[in-house]
């Protein structure tokens, strides 16, 4: 037949072959059937663009005459899918059937004359694979001019670009940016439900409908929090059993989603649930539906599920998964943070409980004070008052030193009830007429005699501002707590207080000329229990509530209080408070009986402050011989009780101050100082470190006064060294006892010295087990180093670490010994918490128990003799590990062969070890907890599981060995449908969860983003936009390479990460240094860059890493760099698996400060000295296979007989892996890797099946054959599949 | 040179089964091409002519020892062939006479 078309002569002219399929089946149709005619009477017109059409490697499509008959080239097939070839000579209205109605008028208009059309992403509904599908494309129509056409116009000439994988990635990114944007804020785990379900049901393209069930706190049940269009037979807050029978009649299979851990694919939607699921904006509902677990931190225990409906419109192929588990993964996140959330709000309302409680036990204390206090203070009074039987002086001053003393504590009291009662709202404003200007003087003037004891101006300036309606309750406590407040902080000059009157307003002002207040404490005054860090006062006695108070006060009755202040300066405190001007008669004119108590309170109160202060002269006889105390405290009635206590039996130096105090102690050192803790200046504290760090005071023997009780209180002043410490109040004879045990210690001067010796022995022992505990990462670590401590130490020969388990009543036990007998211990690695062993005892009671031999004890623990013996031991100690609040947490027993008697020695050293080993075990378990959630999560980042035959792919992996947390290393390998691949290597900054966590998402993001895009900066845009609503994902590094086989060309592009490495076939190392730009989300924007392009022909290599490989301390870039290359210039004809074996020897032998990541990839093909092969594990595949290496084989120069053993050599290796691998997925790949040196032949044969254990068929066989025709075959097996690798030495000389 | 798809040829005498096979014989095919044959041979001696084989994998030797177990089995393997040296290695020449050719079988 000729060839009417000249298609042969295309063919020829573009130096393509000329069996191009739609040559041969245009040439070939039965065009007189068609409107067209017989193809040798086609016009000119329709002739040139056949031949175009067919020359175009671009998907052409032409519609010729007026029934628009179709034409198309081979590139245009894949758009045709199914339709294929039966859509040649169709007319347009039947090839397109399905969106016939969307294209009649883009082709008609170019026909009929019009301009030519063009879309851009057009969305059209095709069927071409059996299913209709979603697709998008961008369209051209441009009209074909024909002179022997009626109009003109022979036909349409379509150009067309499929962008679906483009659209659809694109709109996967934005729904993962809107849910990481939008579900930032959600206040509990149904809220972020809410807020994601609601983010879904915008992009329902992707997921027509969106269920999202939260699991309960006993993983019992889940329950429907949030949904995106219901189910049938969902209702809201629908509860789904996770056990028992009727787990199995669920619409959803939840329990063995989370059993599996891994999503699951429902089909059948309307069978299963009995009626039509939503469609979201499809004409058709879904009919499958994907459940995905939403991760917790606990594994096993989901925090809830995603039931995500499938686009009818689109197949679940690998990309829609992977966004599926990205969308969970979002999920997840904000659950936790929500739930973090939770949390917190839960522990803040207990604490505003547990306020309230205090604040009623507070109210209800005070006022049972005041009956006491009243009767106490009454016969005091009176007492004073009827001096008569008074007559001894020293009898009236401590009866006067009570009263003051009562009258002091009647204020505190006071206060105290004001304060709850604003506190509890108790109180409302209840203003009485009352003449405010003559109250104001009266209470200002109980203030005068302290004032001028004080030696500081009182001023006031109270205008006449008449009646006004006021409460006086709330009035009073203000006037006074503001005037004793500015008495009190300042120390010279004046006080001036000022009323004036304004319309319905009055307004207070007490102005000073004390220390002032810090800026930023200016604003903390008006808190409770606000006390200034550096207070210069003239007492440190005050409860820190009466300022507070009066700002409550105010407050309530509609007032408002602010201070104005400048250190060392003054404050002016101003109150305005509303009090309208009153004409009716005042019920009282002057304060109240309670009020002049009040007053009188705070009077007597401030008097105290300003008695002599300074250190009195010694009263009592000063006798050389005997002992002195230097007493010291800022109160002068407590200085005078002390004084008369001790005064008897000591000679007795008084401070009122620390700087006096140390003043006095170096003119005159006394035997012991007895000091007060809260003190203005330098307190108890600080004096005793000055007098510590002064060689003349060092060993002075120090005892702490404080009202402050409570553990920590004692700890700070014994760490600072203070000797000893007594609470008040105090009895008389305790004071005494105290002080002359203190006295009697120091003159034990020499033992002191040795203990010091002692002291610093066993500071030392402490400091070497914290450096041997330091580097233990998990609690064995924990057990070996405090054996090794022990051992030395105490000559120990065994450690037993057993720490409670999280979810179980169980005990986990770590031994540690010179030699432990393994079966002794076999039983004993897990023992119940509540059992009778002495580790579970110790861990229930909280107390340390002593066996000093086997026999000890033997009716309480009846198994441990037995114990003990299988373990060689004869003596025991049993100790408590405790947290920080004192709870045990774990057990230490610390093992001898021999009896040992406990002295206090011992138990002393044994308990002091406990403290440390226990910060060490704590650190040991939360590092093991976090470890094995990274490390689950980190071995998904570093898994490839690409099923392409086009490339081989082997990634390598090293953590860090500065320690157990692991870095944000990950990479991956993502087939791009058309053959092509793209592979990545990225680097998260920082290290642990949060990176591995990110580096997870970014992963995920990368293989979304670079599907559909022709250029890998495209990608890395793409990537900068998701960087944005990824935490820590800022200045990541990506090199991202996409190999495409068909082209034999690489195209990439790096973002701040370093080059490529490049190995053409015939070994030629080269750097891929173009479209090197910066780290994700950092630059501006890439618009302008453009990937590098390399060619990559068949048997070329590339290797992507992180910079761990060739970063090194103190050492250019260059030259790690450089180093690399030379590495490879010497392996790179090497199975991937040992070249990167054998760089990782060269570059990171030494150990990496940094996690390394390498991943290798070549082309498969043949060159002279190299063979690279990979298919899919199916049986038929291996007879290719073998062909193929048989090829090789032939064109190698090796004798006959040689190539016949590696032939029966790899060909067994080939049977082997295709039996691992199809066991696991037929789609899983087999690679084959031959590298030939001189008169060696390498073979390395991969899969990535699982081992299974257990005789095969033959198997026995087939490596008795590997073995006898390979000198070596060694066989790797390990999470990622199984290698074996084959070494032919001499292959010319086989055994006979 | 490529290798034909498998197959075998039977020459079914009353005194024996002669089956010649032609190809590769590996994991893909073994048992579905060997085993039968067991059945075919209904106690008459079999005589397994692997002259035209390229290839055999242990699969196809467990399908020949499977074989010998059920039939009085002999075969002919040239020397200096690929099969022959798998045979060899794994001892099956010691276990199952073996001839150069089907000439030189004796009857």
């Amino acid at each position: 037949m000729s060839d009417p078309l000249g298609a042969a002569d295309a063919a020829s002219a573009r130096g393509y072959p000329a069996d191009g399929e739609m040559e041969g089946a245009i040439a070939g149709f039965d065009w007189p059937a068609t409107p067209l005619g017989p193809a040798d009477r086609w016009s000119p017109a329709l002739r040139m663009m056949v031949r175009m059409l067919l020359a175009n490697r671009f998907p052409l499509l032409l519609w010729w005459g007026p029934e628009y008959v179709c034409l198309y080239n081979d590139a245009y097939r894949p758009v045709l899918g199914d339709k294929h070839p039966w859509a040649l000579g169709q007319p347009v209205r039947e090839a397109w059937r399905e969106i016939w109605p969307v294209l009649k008028p883009l082709i008609d208009t170019p026909f009929r004359g019009g301009p030519a059309t063009w879309d851009d992403d057009i969305l059209l509904e095709i069927n071409r694979h059996g299913f209709v599908e979603e697709t998008h494309f961008t369209i051209a129509y441009s009209p074909v001019p024909d002179e022997t056409a009626p109009g003109g116009i022979g036909g349409v000439l379509a150009t067309v670009h499929e962008t679906t994988g483009k659209v659809v990635a694109d709109r996967r990114v934005s729904v993962l940016r809107d849910l990481g944007t939008r579900s930032v804020g959600a206040k509990t785990a149904e809220e972020a439900c809410l807020v994601a379900a609601k983010t879904l049901a915008v992009h329902a393209e992707d997921i027509p409908f969106t269920l999202l069930y939260l699991v309960d706190r006993d993983r019992k049940a889940a329950r429907l929090a949030a949904a995106a269009g219901l189910a049938p037979g969902v209702e809201p807050g629908q509860v789904l059993p996770l056990d028992g029978a009727e787990a199995s009649d669920c619409p959803w299979p939840l329990a063995e989603v989370m059993r599996a851990e891994a999503p699951q694919a429902v089909t059948g939607l309307a069978t299963r649930l009995g009626g039509q699921v939503p469609a979201g904006p499809w004409a058709d509902p879904p009919d499958t539906a994907v459940v995905i677990p939403i991760a917790s931190n606990r594994a096993g225990f989901p925090a809830g599920f995603l039931v995500a409906g499938i686009s009818p419109r689109l197949a679940l192929d690998g990309s829609y998964t992977d966004f599926l588990n990205l969308v969970s993964a979002q999920v997840a996140a904000s659950i936790a943070n929500a739930r973090e959330h939770e949390q917190e709000k839960e522990r803040m309302d207990a604490l505003a409980e547990i306020d309230q409680a205090k604040t009623t036990f507070f109210a209800n204390l005070s006022h049972e004070f005041r009956t006491p206090l009243t009767l106490l203070l009454s016969p005091l009074e009176e007492a004073l008052k009827d001096g008569a039987d008074l007559s001894d002086p020293s009898q009236r001053e401590r009866i006067g030193t009570a009263h003051s003393n009562g009258l002091r504590l009647l204020k505190l009291v006071n206060s105290l009830l004001d304060f709850t009662r604003v506190d509890a709202g108790g109180v409302t404003p209840a203003p009485r007429t009352t003449d405010l200007a003559a109250l104001t003087d009266d209470l200002v003037s109980v203030f005068q005699s302290a004032f001028d004891g004080a030696g500081i101006e009182l001023v006031t300036a109270i205008d006449p501002v008449g009646m006004r309606d006021v409460d006086v309750d709330m009035w009073e406590p203000v006037v006074l707590n503001l005037v004793s407040n500015a008495l009190k902080y300042t120390l010279r000059g004046s006080v001036r207080v000022a009323l004036r009157g304004r319309d319905d307003d009055v307004e207070l002002s007490v102005a000073d000329t004390g220390i002032g207040i810090a800026g930023d404490e200016q604003d903390r005054v008006f808190e409770r229990f606000f006390r200034s860090s550096n207070e210069a006062g003239r007492s440190f006695e005050g409860s820190g509530i009466g300022l507070a108070l009066v700002s409550e006060l105010v407050r309530l009755h509609g007032g408002s209080i602010g201070v104005q202040s400048t250190l060392g300066a003054g404050s002016t405190f101003t109150v305005t408070v509303p009090a309208r001007p009153s004409t009716s008669v005042p019920a009282q004119t002057v304060a109240s009986r309670s009020s002049t108590a009040r007053s009188r309170a705070f009077a007597a109160d401030a008097q105290r402050w300003i008695d002599d202060g300074a250190a009195s002269p010694d009263p009592g006889r000063d006798d050389a011989s005997r002992a002195a105390v230097l007493v010291v405290d800022d109160n002068s009635d407590m200085r005078r009780y002390l004084h008369s206590l001790l005064g008897t039996e000591w000679r007795v130096k008084l401070a009122s101050t620390g700087a006096e105090a140390l003043e006095a102690a170096r003119r005159d050192r006394p035997d012991v100082i007895v000091s007060d803790v809260m003190m203005p200046g330098i307190d108890g504290l600080h004096l005793v470190d000055r007098v510590r760090a002064d060689a003349a005071l060092r060993d002075l023997p120090v005892l702490h006064l404080s009202g402050r009780a409570g553990p920590e209180a004692t700890v700070d002043g014994l760490a600072r060294g203070a000797n000893d410490y007594l609470v008040k109040p105090f009895s008389a004879s305790e004071l005494r006892a105290r002080v002359r045990a203190l006295l009697q210690a120091s003159e034990r001067a020499a033992r002191e010295a040795q203990e010091a010796l002692a002291g610093r022995r066993r500071a030392e022992e402490a400091a070497e087990l914290s450096a041997a505990l330091h580097p233990a990462r998990n609690l064995q670590a924990v057990a070996d180093a405090a054996f090794g401590w022990v051992r030395r130490i105490l000559g120990a020969h065994l450690v037993t670490l057993s720490v409670a388990e999280h979810d179980e009543p169980m005990l986990r036990r770590y031994f540690a010994g010179a030699s432990v007998p393994v079966p002794a211990i076999a039983g004993n690695l897990r023992v119940p918490a509540a059992g009778d062993a002495p580790s579970a005892r110790v861990l229930r009671e909280g107390t340390a128990l002593w066996f000093e031999d086997s026999g000890a004890q033997a009716t309480e623990f009846p198994a441990l003799a037995g114990d003990l013996k299988a373990l060689g031991l004869e003596a025991l100690a049993v100790l408590p590990l405790r947290l920080a609040s004192g709870l045990p947490f774990a057990a230490l027993a610390v093992g001898w062969s021999r009896p040992v008697h406990f002295d206090p020695d011992l138990r002393a050293t044994l308990e002091r070890a406990e403290s440390i080993v226990a910060a060490a075990a704590q650190r040991g378990q939360s590092l093991e907890v976090e470890q094995s959630a990274t490390r689950r999560l980190e071995s998904s980042l570093l898994a490839i599981d690409t099923r392409t035959t086009r490339l081989v792919v082997q990634a390598r992996h090293q953590g860090a060995d500065t320690g157990a947390s692991v870095g944000g290393d990950w990479y991956d390998a993502v087939e791009l449908g058309d053959g092509r691949v793209a592979v990545a290597v990225g680097d998260v900054v920082g290290r642990g969860l949060g990176a591995v966590r990110t580096a997870v998402r970014l992963r995920g993001g990368l293989g979304l983003a670079v599907l559909g895009v022709t250029d890998p900066t495209e990608a890395l845009t793409a990537l900068d936009r998701y960087t944005a609503a990824v935490p820590g994902a800022y200045c990541t590094t990506v090199a991202l390479a996409v190999i495409d086989p068909d082209r034999a060309e690489v195209s990439y592009a790096c973002a701040g990460h370093p080059p490529p490495l490049l190995v053409s076939p015939s070994g030629q190392v080269t750097y891929l240094e173009e479209s090197r730009s910066w780290p994700l989300g950092a630059g501006p924007g890439r618009s302008g860059a453009r990937a590098g392009r390399a060619p990559f022909p068949p048997g070329s290599l590339l290797l992507l890493y992180t910079d761990g490989l060739i970063e090194r301390r103190r050492e250019p870039l260059t030259a790690g760099l450089r180093r690399l290359a030379e590495a490879v210039a010497g392996n790179w004809d090497l199975p991937l698996r040992r070249l990167e074996q054998a760089v990782f020897t060269r570059l990171v032998s030494d150990g990496s400060e940094d996690d390394v990541a390498l991943v290798a990839v070549r082309s498969t093909g043949a060159a002279p000295d190299l063979f690279c092969d990979s298919f899919h594990a199916r049986r038929e595949e291996q007879r290719p296979a073998r062909q193929r290496l048989r090829a090789w084989l032939d064109d190698s120069g090796l004798p006959a007989a040689d190539r016949d053993a590696v032939l029966l050599a790899v060909g067994e290796a080939i049977s082997n892996a295709i039996d691992h691998a199809s066991g696991a997925d037929p789609t899983q790949i087999v690679t084959v890797e031959l590298a030939r040196r001189g008169p060696t032949l390498i073979a390395s044969i991969g899969d990535r099946g699982h081992w299974r254990p257990g005789p095969q068929p033959g198997r026995g066989r087939g490596h008795l054959l590997m073995s006898a025709l390979a000198q070596d075959v060694d066989i790797n097996l390990d999470q990622g599949g199984t290698v074996v690798t084959l070494t032919f030495t001499h292959p010319e000389r086989r055994p006979a | 040179m490529t290798s034909p798809g498998a197959h075998i040829e039977r020459d079914d005498r009353a005194d024996a089964v002669i089956a010649r096979l032609h190809g590769d014989i590996d994991s893909s095919n073994a048992a579905e091409l060997l085993l039968p044959l067991a059945a075919e041979a209904a106690g008459r001696p079999l005589i397994l002519a692997l002259d035209d084989v390229q290839y055999i994998d242990s699969a196809g030797m467990a399908a020949i020892e499977t074989l010998r177990r059920s039939s009085e089995l002999r075969m002919v393997v040239p020397r200096e062939s690929v099969v022959r040296h798998a045979l060899e290695i794994v001892g099956f020449d010691q276990l199952i006479p073996v001839f150069e050719c089907l000439e030189d079988m004796p009857a």
